[in-house]
C-alpha cells in the first residue's frame, strides 16, 4: 500500500495545472472571451430598449422569431449574411497586407453600380454569362473605387483611411446623382436605377424564402481569399508588407505589386458584395441601397480577429442581429439605430478585450499571442 | 463690381467664417490629442454625440448652455473610453475609434427616434449672435466679423490659447514631448499618462462642441448623421494646417470657404447637380491629404501606446 503514496503521479500544484490549461486551450479561452464581449453588448442593449419602456424579453423574441425562426426569416439572415461577409473579407484582407481600408462602403455602391450597367442595359445573353459578367464589372468598379485610394496612396503618400473614408461620402453622393438622371429609367417617378434584366438575376436556392446563389458564392469566394492569402507566393508578399513594411522591402518584396494586388483584392471583394446583393435581393439601386453594410463589415472582421472561421461565424451574427433587429422594430417599436449601437459596442469591447488576451498568453506562454 | 456681386462675395466670407467653425473645434481636438501621441478617429462620432445631445438639452430645457453643457459631457466620456482603450489597454487607437463613430451614430439615432418629436414644433434653443452694437454697422466688415455667435470668437480665441500654450509655456512643452518621445519625457519627470489622459478627454470634449455648433447654431434641429463625415475631414485638416495650431485655422477657413462657396452655387442654380457641389469638401480633404503644401511631419509618437520600462 506504501508505494501508492510515492509523490511520481501526484497532481501538479492546482496553479500550474490551470496554466497549462490555457496553454493548450488559448483559442478557446479568447473565445470565450468574445463571447463575453458580444454578451456585454447586448446587455447594454437590453437595458437601452427597457429604458424605451419595452420589454427586453418581448423584443428578444421578435429577434430571435424574425431571424430564424421560420423559413422566410431564415433564408433573410443567410441573405443579409452575404454582403457582411464580402466586406468583412474586404477589410480584413487590406488590414493582412497593411492597408487601412475603410471604404468598402463606397466600393460596394459602385460594385452595384457596374453590375446594374451590365445587367439592366445588356441584353440577349445566357444567364450564366450574363451574372457573371455583371460579377466581374462589380469586382472592377470595386477595384477602382478602391484604386484611387490606392494610387494616392503608392504615388503621393497621402494616408489612405482618410481617402478610403472620403470616397464614402463621395460614392453616396455619386450614386445619387446616378439614380436622379444617367441611370434612372425615364417612365420612372421615384428616383432609382433600372432594374436588372431576368438573366442577370442570382436563381433563389430556398423556396419560399428569399436566399440566393450569392450565399454560396461567398463561402466559395471565402476559401479562395484566405488560399490567397495564405497559400500563394504573393498572399505571402502581401502579409509580409501588412506585417512590416521596412522589413519586406529589404527581403526584395515588391511592395508596389504587393500592395496593387491587395487593391484589387479588398476593392474588388466589396465590389463584388455589391453586385450580389443587387443580383440577389434588390435588384435595382435605390437611395440608402447599402444601409451600412461596409461599416458593419469592419466590426465582423474585428470580431472575427481575421481568421476565417471567426469571419464566418461573426458575420452569422451581425446578420441575425440586423434581421432580428428589424423584426423588433415592426413588432416591438424598437428604433432601428439600436443595430449600430450594439455593433459599436461590440468593436469596442472586442477590441478592448484584445487586451485580456495579450496578457493572459504573457503570463501563460511568455509572448503575445 | 455691381451691388450683387459685391452681397455675394461680402455673404460668401461671412458664410466661410461660419461654416469653418464646426470643423475648427475637432480639428483643434484632434490636434491636441495627436500631439500627445493618440490618434482620435473618433472624433466624428464624438461630434455627433455633441450635436445630439446639445440640441436634446437646449429642446429640453430651452437653454442652449445646458445643451452645450450636455453635448460637452458626452464627447468628454467618448474621450474617456478612448483614452482607457488606448493608454491603458493598448489596442488600436483606430478600431476603437470606428467603434466609437458606430456606436455614436447608432445612440442618437436611437434616442432622438425614441423621443419621437415632430421637426415642425421641437426646435431648439439658439446661441443669439453676439450684440456689438454700433460697431456692427460697419458697411462690410461689420457684416463679415461682427455676425456671429460666440462659438464663432471662442473658437479663434482657442486657437490663440492653443498656440500660446504649446509653444510658449512649459507644460505644453512637456505636452509635446510626450507625443515626441515619451521615455524622455517620462525620465524628466512629466507624467505621460496623465498629459495624455487630458488630451483625449478635452479632444472629446472639443470634438462635441463643434457638433453642437451644428445643431446650437445653426439648423436648430437634429438630424440623423448630421456632421456628415467632418469629424473626418478635421483630420485631414490637422495634416492640412501641419499640426499647427495657426496653420489648423487656416485649414479650416479653406474647407469653410469651399463648403460655403458650394452652397452659394447652389442657390445661385446654375445648372451644376448638387450632389457634385455637395462632393467638394470630401474631394478637398483628399487633394488636403496629398501633401501638395510640402512634406508633412506628424509627433514621432502618433498612435504609440507607451509601455513604461
Amino acid at each position: 500500500m506504501s508505494e501508492l503514496s510515492t509523490t511520481s503521479n501526484s497532481p501538479l500544484p492546482i496553479k500550474e495545472r490551470i496554466i497549462l490549461f490555457a496553454r493548450n486551450n488559448m483559442g478557446l479561452i479568447s473565445t470565450l472571451i468574445s463571447i463575453l464581449a458580444i454578451g456585454l453588448a447586448l446587455l447594454i442593449g437590453g437595458i437601452l430598449i427597457a429604458i424605451a419602456g419595452i420589454n427586453p424579453w418581448e423584443a428578444i423574441t421578435y429577434l430571435i422569431k424574425g431571424s430564424f425562426g421560420n423559413r422566410y426569416g431564415f433564408g433573410e439572415t443567410l441573405t443579409r449574411f452575404v454582403p457582411l461577409l464580402f466586406c468583412s473579407l474586404s477589410f480584413a484582407i487590406a488590414h493582412k497586407s497593411g492597408f487601412f481600408n475603410v471604404g468598402a462602403e463606397g466600393q460596394l455602391l459602385m460594385g452595384a453600380v457596374g453590375a446594374v450597367l451590365v445587367g439592366a442595359y445588356i441584353d440577349g445573353l445566357h444567364p450564366v454569362l450574363h451574372v457573371l459578367l455583371c460579377i466581374i464589372a462589380g469586382i472592377i468598379f470595386g477595384a477602382v473605387w478602391a484604386g484611387i485610394a490606392g494610387f494616392l496612396k503608392i504615388f503621393l503618400s497621402s494616408d489612405e483611411l482618410i481617402n478610403t473614408m472620403m470616397l464614402n461620402y463621395v460614392a453616396i453622393l455619386l450614386v445619387d446623382y446616378l439614380i436622379h438622371g444617367p441611370i434612372k429609367p425615364p417612365e420612372s417617378y421615384l428616383y432609382v436605377s433600372a432594374t436588372i434584366l431576368p438573366s442577370a438575376k442570382l436563381p433563389i436556392i430556398l423556396s419560399k424564402s428569399p436566399l440566393h446563389l450569392g450565399f454560396i458564392i461567398s463561402l466559395l469566394v471565402t476559401a479562395a481569399v484566405f488560399y490567397l492569402i495564405y497559400r500563394t507566393p504573393i498572399g505571402y508578399q502581401m502579409r509580409a508588407v501588412g506585417a512590416n513594411r521596412r522589413a519586406a522591402s529589404y527581403a526584395g518584396i515588391n511592395i508596389v505589386w504587393a500592395t496593387i494586388v491587395a487593391l484589387i483584392t479588398t476593392g474588388g471583394l466589396a465590389g463584388m458584395g455589391g453586385a450580389m446583393e443587387l443580383m440577389g435581393t434588390q435588384f435595382k439601386i435605390v437611395n440608402g441601397f447599402s444601409a451600412g453594410y461596409g461599416f458593419d463589415g469592419i466590426g465582423v472582421a474585428v470580431m472575427g480577429r481575421y481568421n476565417p472561421i471567426g469571419i464566418l461565424l461573426a458575420a452569422l451574427l451581425f446578420a441575425v442581429i440586423r434581421v432580428g433587429m428589424g423584426a423588433m422594430q415592426r413588432g416591438a417599436g424598437v428604433p432601428f439605430p439600436l443595430l449600430n449601437v450594439i455593433q459599436g459596442l461590440i468593436i469596442v469591447f472586442v477590441i478592448a478585450s484584445g487586451y485580456l488576451t495579450n496578457k493572459l498568453s504573457e503570463t501563460v506562454i511568455g509572448g503575445r499571442a | 463690381m455691381d451691388a450683387a456681386w459685391m452681397t455675394t462675395i461680402v455673404t460668401w466670407l461671412t458664410m466661410s467664417i461660419r461654416m469653418s467653425i464646426p470643423l475648427l473645434f475637432p480639428s483643434l481636438g484632434g490636434l491636441i490629442s495627436q500631439k500627445a501621441g493618440v490618434f482620435n478617429f473618433g472624433l466624428e462620432g464624438m461630434m455627433l454625440c455633441g450635436a445630439y445631445f446639445g440640441y436634446y438639452g437646449s429642446y429640453v430645457t430651452g437653454s442652449p448652455w445646458i445643451g452645450l453643457l450636455l453635448g460637452m459631457i458626452s464627447g468628454g466620456l467618448l474621450g474617456l473610453l478612448l483614452a482607457f482603450t488606448s493608454i491603458h489597454l493598448r489596442v488600436s487607437q483606430l478600431v476603437t475609434g470606428l467603434g466609437i463613430g458606430v456606436f455614436s451614430l447608432g445612440i442618437t439615432g436611437y434616442l432622438f427616434r425614441l423621443i419621437g418629436i415632430s421637426t415642425a414644433t421641437s426646435a431648439a434653443t439658439l446661441f443669439s449672435n453676439v450684440n456689438f452694437g454700433e460697431l456692427s454697422s460697419i458697411p462690410i466688415f461689420g457684416e463679415i466679423f461682427l455676425s456671429h455667435n460666440w462659438m464663432v470668437y471662442a473658437g479663434f480665441v482657442l486657437v490663440i490659447l492653443i498656440a500660446w500654450f504649446f509653444f510658449h509655456t512649459t507644460p505644453g512643452l512637456n505636452f509635446r514631448a510626450v507625443g515626441e518621445n515619451p521615455q524622455v519625457a517620462d525620465t524628466a519627470g512629466v507624467n505621460v499618462i496623465v498629459n495624455r489622459y487630458l488630451a483625449v478627454v478635452v479632444s472629446g470634449i472639443l470634438a462635441s462642441m463643434g457638433g453642437a455648433f451644428l445643431t446650437l447654431t445653426q439648423t436648430a434641429y437634429f438630424t440623423e448623421n448630421i456632421s456628415a463625415g467632418r469629424g473626418w475631414i478635421a483630420i485631414s485638416a490637422i495634416v492640412l494646417g501641419k499640426f499647427n495650431p495657426w496653420g489648423v485655422l487656416l485649414a479650416c477657413l479653406l474647407f469653410g470657404a469651399a463648403d460655403a462657396a458650394q452652397m452659394q452655387i447652389q442657390v445661385m442654380n446654375l445648372g451644376i447637380p448638387y450632389q457634385f457641389l455637395l462632393m467638394t469638401p470630401y474631394i478637398l480633404a483628399m487633394l488636403a491629404m496629398v501633401g501638395f503644401v510640402g512634406k508633412v511631419r506628424s509627433p514621432a509618437a502618433m498612435g504609440k501606446p507607451y509601455v513604461k520600462h
